[in-house]
């Protein structure tokens, strides 16, 4: 609610390496010398449920919760689970979206339908009042040389947006987060992420 | 993350022995401690149970050695019969019973406010804000403990202890005592109907001064302003993690100036000064907290013995069910200040979309799902009673498995089991238990069964570990929390041991075995047990990528599937997707190459993805 803090909202399904992803985007905050606050609903995340992390960078944060319409940006790793909390966005913050579903057994075995992907960008824009940046963010990932890179790609993708972070806050927390042999992986795939934000803010603007 | 900080607060405060058994949201306590127990010098044990896990901390605090208790809220539970005679007994060496509470049941059977429990068991109990201030609430709480020679209560909230945040780290002490000493005191240690009688005047007086003591804990505060918002002065009690919303809150309202703020961590028993001088400044206040109107009664209370006259509200502006955020906090605020603040109608609106649920599933690979497909094809014609109980399991009373019926709390499964058998002698009923639930709290049923010749079957899934909480080691394991070699107990041997009427071991993958052995079990006259063994595939994908091989997944073969639905609507592993022609195809990146899928395709059209590739090849 303040322009100091940068909340952020991050939605997927369990195995998709939210909780990777936002514990990296904490460690960039911290790198850049912020105050960090996040949560992560952990309970379910190995077995294929619903998932969500908040987290908060700013000079002065206390709730680890991002509040409702408040957060600058929703990192969707799965069009379902960003429109599940697409109520956390506020009104011209960003929605960075994976196209690629993954439906849950609800739809496999018939009993419910998948939303729509133009659908839920159109939602997105038109009565959440945000605005989108989607890309398949998996084959990015594939294209790094490992899907589970899905959330550097995300990450990538963050820092092409104007934040309290810069992007080598990330790519430093990106060396401190992984083991040796996955960070090479991880930057290519930041990059990748990264490039194609940029390519698409440039046609947004164009 | 917030288990973790507590975790260092336990090794800053100088603790011999931590105990727990695992539970969301409290396991990560003893997961941590248990990494770096031979490197800081502490004993630390994922025990049998949260009663023995207590029990154990109790004998050190009775020797004279600092020791915690980790675990979640229903845990305590199990802990109660000896928790609630410990304060009794009061603290020799520091105590402290950590109490993860899951306000929202995000993980639980329901959500307890276990400050009541506290209240109960007469537990002074202290409640952190943050994650910097849980881990030095449990250094202070054990110091406290060993102060005043009685038990402490911490108490968390599943949204303190996941959140994460930046932590400062302090020394780890050097002068408290880790060398255990034995002293036979039978006034204390015994309780008799003397020993209880003794012991409960001296409780009452140790009472009066740990009430006193609660005014001088460092982790409240207290503000008073000098002024008034629409003409009322108002004050703001805001008790643990709540602190963090209401501080945000009152700032995104700019109450920040204009409101008396107590900040409470020591929320039972309360410190009467701090709370009785807020309730003389201010015209209303407003109680945060999540779950029960704990506070809000005490201070009612309070304020009738001291004669305030201001008026106390709480749950008048706040849900007492799940969980609280940082928007029931602000509106709570905006109405109980009248100021109204901003209104939430396009969120609301968002929230209507129609999003398909997501029910948590098996795991690719998991041998849960082989016991299930094969309990439901062999029991399903004589529609069993399954009474389930807490673990990964569980989930087989969502779709597709819609097998269990009942799942109440740990051991339950095995206690109604013997309820249904009694009432329904006709029909077949089976209790499917977990590995570790059936350690925890199962035996006793499974004896009460056995002795009174119930027909029922008992179904254990056995994958080795504590699998729900994050792999933790139980007494059928082969190391403990410190990672050091452990005997095996095997549940067969029990079983046996006990005299059950007939008992089988066998791998969920060998379908043909497994309904063999369910058969079988059917037809016998007492008490079956079957253990289905195989062990966690996380764990087995885990050990197979650390010793650098590659899975090796499957793949359908088109040719041979023929759109028969199995795999994804009956067998339904995440990895198997359905096409639009209602044949099937497997997401190789989630594959974990188990082949049970193959070994349930009555078409053989489930092939390794390499033979696949090779035969496209050639």
């Amino acid at each position: 609610m303040s322009d100091d803090v940068l909340d952020v909202v991050i939605a997927g399904v369990g195995g998709q390496g939210t909780i990777t992803g936002a514990a990296v985007l904490g460690r960039a905050g911290v790198i850049a010398g912020y105050k960090v606050r996040g949560i992560d609903n952990r309970g379910l995340a190995q077995r294929g449920g619903a998932v969500m992390s908040h987290v908060r960078i700013g000079r002065d944060v206390n709730s680890a919760m991002v509040m409702d319409g408040e957060a600058d940006v929703l990192l969707g790793f799965e069009p379902s689970e960003a429109l599940r909390r697409a109520y956390f966005i506020k009104q011209g913050g960003w929605i960075l979206l994976n196209t690629k579903p993954i439906p849950p057994i609800t739809v496999t075995i018939g009993r419910e339908s998948y939303p729509d992907i133009d659908g839920i960008i159109r939602t997105f824009k038109d009565d959440a009042g945000a605005r989108v940046l989607a890309f398949d963010a998996s084959e990015l990932a594939n294209e790094a040389g490992n899907p589970i890179t899905l959330n550097t790609v995300m990450l990538g993708a963050f820092s092409a947006l104007d934040t309290l972070l810069r992007p080598g806050h990330l790519e430093a927390a990106i060396r401190e987060s992984f083991r040796r042999k996955l960070q090479d992986v991880n930057l290519v795939a930041f990059q990748l992420g990264r490039e194609k934000a940029l390519e698409l803010l440039r046609s947004r603007s164009g | 993350m917030g288990n973790e900080a507590m975790a260092r607060g336990a090794i800053e405060a100088g603790v011999s022995v931590a105990t727990g058994y695992p539970g969301t949201p409290a396991a990560e306590i003893i997961d941590t401690l248990g990494r770096v127990a031979k490197d800081v010098g502490m004993y630390v044990e994922w025990s049998v149970n949260e009663k023995v896990a207590f029990e154990i901390a109790l004998a050190a605090s009775y020797s004279r050695v600092r020791a915690i208790s980790a675990m979640k809220h229903v845990g305590a539970n199990v802990a109660h019969d000896s928790v609630a005679t410990a304060a009794y007994m009061g603290a020799r060496g520091g105590l402290l019973l950590i109490s993860c509470d899951d306000p929202g049941s995000w993980s639980s059977q329901n959500e307890q406010d276990n400050r009541i429990f506290a209240m109960h068991a007469y537990l002074p109990v202290i409640e952190p804000s943050s994650p910097q201030e849980a881990k030095d609430a449990v250094a202070y709480a054990l110091d406290l403990s060993e102060r005043l020679g009685h038990p402490v209560m911490l108490r968390s909230v599943v949204f303190l202890s996941h959140a994460t945040g930046d932590v400062v780290l302090g020394p780890v002490r050097g002068d408290v005592n880790k060398e255990p000493v034995w002293e036979r005191n039978v006034d204390v240690a015994v309780f008799d109907a003397r020993g209880a009688r003794i012991n409960r005047s001296r409780l009452l007086e140790r009472w009066e001064r740990i009430r006193e003591a609660m005014n001088e804990v460092p982790f409240n505060d207290l503000e008073i302003v000098d002024a008034s918002v629409n003409g009322r002065r108002l004050g703001v009690i805001a008790a643990g993690l709540a602190y963090s919303y209401v501080v945000d809150a009152l700032r995104w309202l700019d109450l920040e100036d204009k409101v008396s703020l107590l900040k409470l961590s020591t929320t039972y028993p309360l410190p009467a000064r701090l709370v009785g001088r807020l309730l003389g400044s201010v015209d209303d206040v407003l109680v945060v907290e999540e779950l029960e109107p704990f506070i809000e009664m005490q201070t009612k209370a309070l304020a009738y013995e001291i004669g305030a006259s201001a008026g106390i509200h709480g749950k008048k502006y706040l849900p007492v069910a799940r969980e609280l955020n940082p928007r029931k906090v602000y509106s709570a605020l905006a109405a109980f200040a009248e100021v109204g603040g901003r209104g939430f109608s396009r969120e609301d609106a968002l929230m209507e979309n129609v999003i398909p649920r997501r029910p948590p599933v098996f795991c690719p690979g998991c041998p849960h799902r082989m016991s299930f497909y094969a309990l439901r094809k062999i029991t399903r014609s004589k529609k069993p009673i399954y009474s389930g109980d807490i673990g990964c399991y569980g989930l087989g009373y969502l779709p597709p498995f819609e097998v269990i019926d009942t799942i109440i709390a740990m051991g339950a499964g095995m206690g109604l089991a013997n309820g249904f058998s009694l009432l329904f002698p006709d029909r077949t009923t089976i209790a499917v238990v977990g590995d570790s639930t059936f350690f925890h709290a199962s035996i006793p049923a499974l004896v009460n069964a056995i002795h009174h010749n119930r027909k029922m079957i008992a179904v254990i899934l056995d994958n080795d570990v504590t699998a729900m909480t994050g792999d933790q080691p139980h007494p059928g394991t082969a190391r403990d929390a410190m990672g050091n070699p452990a005997k095996r107990v095997m549940i067969e041997e029990v079983a046996e041991g006990a005299g059950a009427r007939y008992v089988e071991v066998v791998d969920p993958t060998d379908i043909r075995r497994s309904e063999q052995a369910f058969r079988k079990a059917v037809a016998t006259d007492g008490v079956s047990v079957i253990v289905l063994r195989r062990p966690c595939e996380l764990i087995r994908v885990r050990e197979k990528l650390r010793a650098g091989e590659k899975l090796e997944p499957y793949q359908i073969d088109l040719e041979r599937c023929t759109a028969c639905k199995i795999c994804y609507d009956l067998f339904s592993c995440p990895a198997i997707m359905r096409l639009d022609d209602g044949k099937a195809m497997i997401d190789t990146d989630l594959c974990t190459g188990c082949g049970d899928c193959a070994r349930i395709c009555p078409f053989n059209a489930v092939v390794p993805l390499r033979e696949l590739e090779g035969r496209v090849g050639a």
